[in-house]
């Protein structure tokens, strides 16, 4: 009952945060900056509290995990979405992190964007991340991981574009938008095929065991099918390749949120997907080896593309896609807890470095002008055994972030819009000829006189 | 009590029509307007409320209770928000007329009534278009004249037929009707021009009268020999879904991105009523009641912006969330509801809808979400060149939301919200009407 009750006060803690935020703004009574940072530190330091007292209980039952079940939070004919939460192994190490860094965070950010003008604003997104972080590490079943997982991305593309009124950051948002909702659909998929075939898509009658130690009664099959639509999902929402183009450019919003999200929590939930669903990957004969293929070429690329990044922040991001191909790689070799591991050190390490970005490079900055030069130079080290012409070749490659997202525009996103221009001249052609028609036949006017009005 | 029923039902219609009478000669129509349509709405929940077993000609059934409650709320938050300009005498007369066809037609338990409420609820677009000279209208009058007919000649052939040929082409009539009132591709030529219309005109277009005479009438006469038709009809809705999403992709003027969202969002529940599923067929009655308040929502919000800032329709990013930062977010979060975004209704329809027409169908279904993606993209665009951008100079001052619009848009966001946390009493509530049209299509979900 204790921990039941700890469970909701983290969920609960960020929610409530998110919904007042929302109701003093729309009811213009806009609270200050201190009232928000205070009642955000106080929000984080029970929901903090509230983990400790959880992981104690989970330690004093030797880590039995904790099942709260709410009931359905809908339900018509054979189909059901319960509300299942479940902490176990896996869960409870992410929604501590998650508790814990956006803690942090939101104290960093509090100074950070002292007088910014969308100070209310960051702070209500960044609530309504930390509930959409924790519902989908707590969710018991694939449905609320849906929840939580578009609530992330929502306040991801939001942030963004926290400085809206330039241009690229609007269109970096839109673009992670795209990807997002795109890959996506494989979550959806996924749900709906473990419904189909059977019957529910809760962790508790899928898998059987505790973490890692999982196994499924679910077929080959019906496997592979479900583990290459989470896989899909998890390359979208993680970054990885061939959708890696977003997260470089996702760098335009501010530091701390570039840290949290893509430092610290959001990327990593495309690896959690996977953790979440071992059991029904390593039960696919294909699933685990397309999970490395995939883990293994994002980290080549990155690391390739890391070198010729002009910027902290974006060689931040790369050197974080390299780090995630890794953890994917461990992933579907079927090393889960070295995984989890990896995951968790390597949240806390990146959104550190994140958050240091701006006072390192003014660091940078000093000791460079008292050594009289750049002091980290590259190109001198193993590239030099490498041919010339090879060297110039993937130093245009990695200029290019290996053409990956030349690759999607030129294959999915340009001809989508080209037919979708094509369908829209069509339609207003069409539309014109049958408006002078249908204007001839009731009004008796003239073609052109129609057409003009 | 059914007398009782009948009375608050009847009063809940003849409030709009008192409110007509009286408004088309007000110079400020504004107050009556409000007022009856509020008058309407508090019967109607009276009615619901009070008697919850439909009896006699006019009674509010439970299919009917959930689009006819929230289409009345719609209207009255329509005399609240609309600018002033928008609302001359004339223009509350017709919508006034509109919303009491609309709950005739939703009410009616007669045919000849249910076609009257039909044709009356589009009434706005009907007649007055020639009138005033706009041609480039025509095309909505042709076919919303053209559905009103094929309505009363379907139904009325299906009321004495005696043969299964003319019963089938009677019905394939009232389907063709329907599908014509709905927008749902290839039939969505005429929303575009409905959008040009003033503001009142957006009732019509919210009211969800297409669908819900596939519900209502064609539905519970299906005959079954022919439910294997059922399927081609959800194929091609599915499709026309897809098809609108795509062309809105392409369109960049607003009020016609937002005519093709709609006829998308009609496709979406016409192939959920069709699909022969509990979960399909409910999700598209909750559907209907999101996409009527979400669109009814956007389209508003666009015209509040289009009253202080009449150059909404280039193709720059206009930076207006400096300026009206409320209204940005109604138009945020009334565009997250419309393509299911957790945390509102709209997921909840969503979910249910999918899973109940991939069931069915589950080759064609998939072009469903990969829709609800494409609207999801074309939405964020569309909010990103009003809202967006860097605030150019040639953009005007102008407030942001006034106190009766944010009033009115606080109630819709709020019924969108609290509804999609609790989402249980409005789902069951479309269960039971759900099992009855299943249960009409059940040898098909065997098959």
């Amino acid at each position: 009952m204790m921990s039941e009750l700890m469970l909701i006060v983290i969920l609960g803690a960020p929610l409530v945060m998110a919904l007042w935020l929302a109701a003093t703004w729309l009811a213009g009574l806009e609270p200050g900056e201190r009232t928000i940072s205070r009642t955000t530190a106080a929000s984080f330091v029970v929901a903090t509290a509230a983990t400790g007292a959880l992981a104690w209980t989970m330690y004093g039952s030797g880590w039995a995990p904790v099942i709260v079940d709410i009931g359905n939070w809908f339900a018509a004919g054979a189909y059901s979405f319960p509300i299942l939460l479940v902490v176990d192994r896996l869960s409870l190490p992410l929604l501590a992190l998650t508790v814990v860094l956006s803690g942090l965070i939101g104290s960093f950010s509090s100074r950070y964007l002292h007088r910014e003008a969308g100070y209310l604003r960051f702070f209500l997104l960044l609530h309504v991340f930390a509930f959409g972080a924790e519902a989908a590490f707590a969710a018991g079943s694939f449905n609320l991981l849906i929840v939580g997982w578009e609530l992330v991305g929502l306040s991801s593309v939001m942030l963004i574009a926290f400085f809206n009124q330039r241009m690229a950051p609007v269109k970096n948002a839109i673009r992670a938008f795209a990807i997002y909702r795109v890959t996506d659909i494989g979550l959806l998929l996924g749900v709906f095929l473990l419904h189909h075939a059977a019957g529910s898509a809760s962790c508790t009658l899928l898998f059987r065991g505790l973490w890692p130690q999982q196994e499924t009664p679910l077929g080959a099959g019906l496997a592979t099918a479900v583990a290459i639509c989470f896989l899909f999902a998890a390359a979208g929402k993680s970054a990885q390749a061939p959708f890696s183009g977003w997260l470089p450019r996702a760098m335009e919003g501010p530091t701390p949120s570039s840290a949290i999200f893509y430092g610290g929590i959001s990327v990593h939930l495309g690896v959690y997907l996977l953790l979440r669903a071992a059991p029904i990957i390593q039960k696919s004969p294909i699933a685990p080896a397309l999970v490395v293929f995939v883990g293994l070429v994002t980290a080549i690329l990155a690391t390739l593309s890391a070198r010729t990044a002009s910027d902290a922040k974006t060689s931040l991001a790369l050197a974080t896609l390299g780090q995630l191909g890794v953890i994917f790689t461990e992933a579907g070799l079927g090393f889960e807890r070295l995984a989890l591991l990896h995951l968790t050190a390597h949240a806390i390490i990146r959104t550190l470095q994140f958050l240091r970005v701006p006072s390192m490079l003014r660091d940078y900055r000093r000791v460079h002008a008292a050594a009289g030069g750049n002091l980290s130079r590259t190109g001198l080290y193993y590239e030099a055994l490498l041919p010339i012409n090879l060297r110039r070749w993937l130093y245009r490659l990695a200029l290019d972030r290996c053409h990956l997202d030349t690759l999607i525009d030129r294959f999915a996103r340009d001809p989508i819009l080209q037919i979708a221009r094509r369908l829209t001249a069509m339609e207003r052609a069409g539309r014109a000829v049958s408006i002078q028609r249908s204007a001839r036949v009731l009004a008796g006017t003239s073609a052109n006189e129609v057409a003009g009005g | 009590m059914p007398a009782a029923r009948l009375t608050l039902t009847t009063v809940s219609i003849a409030a709009p029509v008192v409110g007509a009478v009286i408004a088309a000669s007000q110079e400020k129509p504004r107050m009556i307007g409000a007022a009856s349509a509020g008058a309407s709405l508090v019967a109607l929940i009276a009615a619901v409320w009070l008697t919850p077993a439909a009896t006699g000609v006019l009674a509010v059934d439970a299919l009917a209770a959930a689009p006819a409650l929230a289409f009345a709320a719609l209207v009255a938050a329509l005399f609240l928000i609309a600018p002033s300009a928008d609302l001359t005498g004339a223009n509350c007369r017709d919508l006034l007329l509109c919303l009491a066809g609309a709950l005739t037609l939703y009410c009616a338990h007669n045919p000849f009534l249910l076609i009257a409420g039909f044709a009356v609820s589009a009434l706005p677009l009907l007649i007055p278009h020639a009138a005033r000279g706009r041609r480039a209208a025509l095309k909505a009058s042709i076919a919303l004249g053209l559905s009103a007919l094929l309505l009363a000649a379907g139904s009325i052939v299906l009321m004495t037929a005696t043969s299964g040929t003319s019963a089938a082409f009677a019905l394939a009539a009232v389907l063709l009707a329907a599908l014509i009132r709905s927008g749902v591709f290839p039939f969505h030529s005429w929303l575009f021009s409905a959008c040009e219309r003033p503001l009142p005109f957006v009732a019509v277009l919210s009211g969800q009268a297409g669908a819900f005479v596939i519900a209502r009438l064609a539905l519970p006469h299906f005959p079954q020999t022919a439910l294997s038709a059922l399927p081609y009809i959800t194929n091609l809705t599915i499709a026309g879904s897809l098809f609108t999403a795509l062309v809105a992709l392409g369109e960049v003027d607003p009020k016609r991105t937002l005519a093709l969202l709609r006829a998308s969002q009609n496709g979406f529940i016409v192939s959920g009523l069709t699909s022969g599923g509990l979960e399909g067929i409910t999700g598209a009655l909750v559907q209907w009641v999101v996409a009527a308040v979400a669109l009814g929502g956007l389209i508003l919000v666009l015209r509040c912006l289009e009253a202080r800032y009449s150059d909404l329709s280039r193709q720059e990013f206009d930076g207006l969330a400096a300026r009206t930062p409320r209204l940005a977010a109604f138009f945020l979060v009334f565009s997250l509801a419309l393509v299911g975004l957790p945390g509102t209704l709209g997921f909840c329809s969503a979910e249910l809808l999918f899973h109940g027409v991939l069931e069915a169908h589950p080759i064609f279904g998939l072009a469903l979400p990969v829709a609800a993606a494409i609207s999801a993209i074309v939405l964020l665009r569309l909010f990103s060149r009003i809202f967006w951008g860097r605030n150019r100079t040639h953009v005007p001052p102008m407030p942001d939301a006034l106190l009766r619009e944010r009033l009115a848009l606080t109630a819709m966001t709020l019924f969108l919200i609290a509804l999609g946390l609790l989402p249980h009493g409005l789902i069951t509530s479309r269960v039971a009407p759900a099992e009855k049209l299943a249960a009409l299509t059940q040898p098909l979900a065997h098959q």
